[in-house]
Parts: structure tokens; C-alpha cells; sequence
């Protein structure tokens, strides 16, 4: 498998996709964050409120990235047999689709960790961190949100692998973030006790860690300030974890054991 | 000598498609096997099953004495394929698609890179990528990736189809230098039976998916129609002058008139002295030996009367 990581990964950094993907997350962000301020919502310029609006606000887009990205690695070669001439060259089937989830993983994650702190860090820069959110606080959400992503890219890898192809996946992908959203919007509409639910939808999971429950004030510097609590919530956290990495074990054994037996053009 | 790919009993059904039927053969140390067969006889399934790509409906197939799972996959690298498009990503140079592979097959030794594009005559193409390539060159870059392993087999399908005539040349003397100087056992398949013949030690002629003729090339060249080929002023004499004559019967009339006396005869001068004193001046005269080409119509004529070719 590290073989099939190390081809990959010689091929993913020479081709253009991978930037474009990277680059489209992050302008897309920073140009989502200046329509904000544009439109006058925007009530403190500083890198921690962008950095909870943008967490709050769009969790979609990253998922959007993530989908680009593991659609790009799984399926993205499957024009010139890549995965073909993998298998002819001795490797095990196994080691061809872990190699590519791996990397999957590793490229997604990059793309949202970028799409989602260089927007934060750029205004922070500008106009300082600020005290809705410490960093701390910043970087816990961002990374607790890589487990729910992580399922969702396990379900898209799973997805190229069983149809070999990159249209369908793709509009699957798009299909499942659009659903989630709207079903996001009905779990927090009734807020019903839909904890297990809510765990198996990333864009609610996304959610979540920037929740308004999240949110208190605090008197700071003289001041009452609208402050976002530094830990979250150890239920929210436990419950989503788990939940999203038994979907993707499930996901992955499978994909794995169907892509095993299937045949390849 | 040793058998290195045996193939027994190997069956592929698609719903109730038959692609591949009883299929068994065996390719040995040193040979270059030529698989023949018309467009869907099965051919690149055949590659493609040995390959790990497809999975037989029911069959074995052993590799170097392996037939277990993890058995095939290991003597899999040590053999190279070169399916229906040879391997390249159109947008890096020939060296880089040549890394790239290297570090897929985990080979440690970065100069097998520079012997490789020297053995397929790609050592001058510097970072013109892929895409600027005529396909004679792509087909060579995928022989390059496919000598990078050192292989001790190299499965090959229709690697010389889309060349032009010099690029055949080429790859038919690298294909038979590989054979000769680094026993390299070879598996063709290629529609250019000249070519084939050219090469082949081994026939497996496949149609409809069954294994209808395995042959070696001697035999095959004893069992070929040997023939006088004749062409002459007054073609439509000949055949009557020919039996009226000396007595020859087995004759047939090409479709352009010019005549062939099969079997049995052997005598040149006697035949075109023969001609000559009835009035027929000879143009053409010469005995046509082995022909791949006829015997591999023949043997799909006997077997052809099934239906279509495409399965």
C-alpha cells in the first residue's frame, strides 16, 4: 500500500485538479466572508468572529471540496486505467483502494483545514484575533469536524470504487450534502431528541460545533462579550466521533470487499 | 520446458454471455505465444483474467506454480502487461510516467529509468509531455514501463496495432531482442498475422471465446498449404492446361485469377515449361510456404459456422 501512496502522491502533486480544488475552496471562502461584510452583517472585524461565521454558516462548501478532491483521487485516472496497471503490476486490490482512501483523506483534509483557517488568519492578521472564539476554542471545532468529514469521504471513496466512474459519485455526493442541509434545517426546526440522527448527517455535525448553545457572554476587559465556550460539549463530541467512524469502518469494509471480486474494464 | 502460465478449464460468463469458454493453454519458458483470434473472440479477456482484472466464472489459473490469491498477486510482479492502452498520464514526460512507476512498483534502483527509455529509444524526448507523443512512441513508452520491473513475462495486446510500417519494424526487433538476448517469454495477441508469423514460436487461435487450435509454429508451417502461386497472360488457361497436362487437380483460382497448385507437385520448371509450350507466358511463378494468414482462415472457416464473431 505505501507503494500505490507513494505513485499517487507523485501524481496528485503534478496535477493542476488538486490546486484548483484548493485554491476554488479557499477564494470561494474568502469571497463568502466579503459578501458577509459587505451586506452589513457583520458586527465585530476580527479573525475569530470570521472564523465562528465560517464555521457556522457553511458547512457545506468543505464537504463540496472534500467530494472534488476524493472523486478526483479514487476515479480521476480512470480514463487511462491507472488503477488497472496497479493491479497488473502485482499490487492487491486492497492495498489499490486503501492507498487511494488514504490519500483521499490526506488531500481533503488539507483543502478544508486551508478553505476554513486562511480566510480566519487573514482577517485576524489584518484586524486582530478578537474574543468571540480563542484559538483554541477555533482549533478544536476545526478538527473535530475532520471526523464527520472523514465519513463523508469514506461514503464518496466506497461510491467510485463500486461504480468506477466519477458523474455518479459526484452527483451522489451532492445529492447526500444537499439532503443533509435540509434535513439539518428540520432537526434544528423541531428540535427534536434526534441526537443518533444528527451524529450521521456532517453537515449537522458541522453545525453543531458552532452551535448558538455553544455561545455565552462573559465579562472581559470591563465589558459583557459574546464568547464561544472553549470546550464542547464531551457528549457531542463522543456520540459524533463514534458515530462517524463505525459508518466509515462499515463504509470501507464494504467497498473493499465488493471492489475485491468486481471486474475492471 | 517450464511452464510459467497454465491456464485450465477457464470459463467467463457475463448473465448468460459466454465470453470465455473451457479456455486451456500454457505458456512456457522462452516462447513467444501468439493469441489469435477475430475481434470478441476473447483475447484480451484471456489477458486481462490472467491479468487479475477479471475474475473467472470458473477455472484456475496458475502463475509460476501460484494459483492462490496472494500467490497470483506477488507473481504478478514479475510479469509486466500492456493491455489495450499502454499506461501513461498524458500530461507528465516519458521519465516522469517512468517514476511514477517505479515507485508504484517499489523498485529502489532510480537507473532501470534510463535503461528502459534507452531500450525503447526514448532517451531524447527530455519534458515533451505524453500528449505530444505519436501513438508509436506512446507504444513504446509502455514497453519502457513494462521492462522497468525486469519481467520475466511480458503480456502484450495488439502492441503494434495503430504503428506505421517502420514502427512495426521496431517493435517487432525490440520484442524479438527481448526474447533472444533477455528470455523474455512473451504473450502476443495482434491481428497482423504477417507480423505474428514473423515472431510467434506458438499459436493459441481463439474464436468465440473456446480454444479452437494451439499449435507450434513448426507444426503449423508442416500442416500450412504449401503452394505454387501462378500468374499469366492467359489465366483462365492455366487450370485446364495444368491438369490436362501433368495431371494436377488440387487447384484453386484467387479471386484475381491467379491460380494455386497445392500439394504434390513440386516440380517448377516442368509446370512453367508446360505453360509456355501451350501459348501461356508466365508472369509470376513462385511457391508460397507457410501462410499464417490462410491457415488461420481455414481453421475459422471449419469453425465459423456458429454465427457472428463477436462475443
Amino acid at each position: 500500500m505505501y507503494n500505490i501512496i507513494k505513485a499517487q502522491t507523485y501524481q496528485t502533486v503534478r496535477q493542476n485538479r488538486t490546486y484548483y480544488i484548493i485554491l476554488g475552496g479557499v477564494g470561494f471562502m474568502f469571497l463568502q466572508l466579503l459578501f458577509m461584510a459587505a451586506d452589513g452583517g457583520v458586527t465585530e472585524m476580527s479573525g475569530s468572529y470570521f472564523a465562528f461565521s465560517a464555521g457556522g454558516a457553511l458547512p457545506i462548501f468543505p464537504c463540496f471540496v472534500c467530494l472534488l478532491m476524493t472523486v478526483g483521487i479514487c476515479g480521476g485516472d480512470l480514463g487511462d486505467r491507472t488503477m488497472n496497471y496497479e493491479i497488473l503490476s502485482g499490487s492487491k486490490r486492497t492495498e489499490v483502494f486503501f492507498g487511494r482512501v488514504v490519500l483521499s483523506v490526506f488531500w481533503s483534509f488539507l483543502g478544508y483545514l486551508l478553505m476554513l483557517s486562511l480566510p480566519a488568519a487573514a482577517v485576524g492578521l489584518i484586524s486582530g484575533w478578537g474574543k468571540l472564539m480563542t484559538v483554541r476554542g477555533f482549533m478544536s471545532r476545526l478538527f473535530l469536524q475532520l471526523i464527520p468529514l472523514f465519513r463523508y469521504i469514506c461514503i464518496i471513496a466506497a461510491l467510485t470504487f463500486l461504480t468506477l466512474d466519477t458523474m455518479a459519485p459526484t452527483v451522489i455526493g451532492f445529492v447526500i450534502v444537499l439532503a443533509e442541509a435540509a434535513g439539518s434545517m428540520v432537526i434544528s426546526e423541531f428540535s427534536a431528541d434526534s441526537t443518533l440522527l444528527s451524529c450521521l448527517l456532517t453537515v449537522y455535525q458541522g453545525i453543531c460545533f458552532y452551535d448558538i448553545s455553544n455561545v455565552g457572554i462573559e465579562y472581559i476587559g470591563g465589558e459583557d462579550v459574546m464568547v464561544v465556550k472553549e470546550m464542547l460539549d464531551k457528549s457531542t463530541v463522543l456520540i459524533s466521533s463514534a458515530a462517524s467512524l463505525g459508518v466509515s469502518a462499515a463504509v470501507l469494509m464494504a467497498g473493499c470487499l465488493i471492489f475485491k471480486d468486481k471486474d475492471l474494464k | 520446458m517450464e511452464e510459467l502460465i497454465k491456464i485450465t478449464g477457464l470459463c467467463k460468463q457475463y448473465m448468460s454471455r459466454e465470453v470465455l469458454k473451457d479456455v486451456s493453454f500454457s505458456l512456457k519458458k522462452d516462447m513467444i505465444l501468439g493469441l489469435v483470434g477475430p475481434n470478441g473472440a476473447g483475447k484480451t479477456t484471456v489477458m486481462k483474467t490472467l491479468g487479475g482484472l477479471i475474475m473467472p466464472t470458473s477455472g484456475t489459473v496458475e502463475l509460476f506454480g501460484e494459483s492462490s490469491p496472494k500467490g497470483l498477486a506477488h507473481s504478478r510482479s514479475r510479469m509486466c502487461f500492456m493491455i489495450e492502452t499502454p499506461y501513461a498520464k498524458q500530461n507528465m514526460s516519458a521519465r516522469e510516467n517512468l517514476e511514477k512507476l517505479r515507485l508504484q512498483k517499489g523498485i529502489p534502483d532510480k537507473s532501470r529509468i534510463d535503461r528502459a527509455l534507452e531500450l525503447a529509444g526514448l532517451t531524447d524526448t527530455g519534458k515533451k509531455p505524453v500528449k505530444d507523443f505519436s501513438l508509436g512512441m506512446k507504444q513504446r513508452l509502455g514497453l519502457a514501463g513494462a521492462l522497468l520491473s525486469q519481467p520475466e513475462i511480458m503480456i502484450l495486446d495488439e502492441p503494434i496495432n495503430g504503428l506505421d510500417p517502420e514502427g512495426i519494424v521496431e517493435i517487432r526487433e525490440l520484442l524479438l531482442k527481448l526474447n533472444r538476448e533477455e528470455h523474455i517469454t512473451l504473450m502476443i495477441s495482434s491481428h497482423i498475422l504477417s507480423e505474428m508469423a514473423l515472431m510467434c514460436t506458438d499459436y493459441v487461435f481463439i474464436r468465440k471465446g473456446r480454444v479452437i487450435e494451439n499449435i507450434s509454429a513448426e507444426d503449423l508451417k508442416r500442416r500450412s498449404h504449401e503452394y505454387f502461386l501462378i500468374r499469366a497472360d492467359k489465366n483462365d488457361m492455366v487450370p485446364a492446361v495444368l491438369q490436362n497436362k501433368l495431371g494436377i487437380t488440387d487447384i484453386e483460382v484467387d479471386k484475381d485469377g491467379s491460380v494455386r497448385v497445392f500439394k504434390g507437385f513440386s516440380d517448377i520448371r516442368l509446370i512453367s515449361k508446360t505453360l509456355f509450350d501451350n501459348g501461356i507466358v508466365p508472369l509470376e511463378l513462385h511457391l508460397n510456404d507457410a501462410d499464417l494468414e490462410k491457415y488461420y482462415m481455414d481453421l475459422v472457416g471449419e469453425n465459423g459456422e456458429e454465427g457472428g464473431d463477436n462475443v
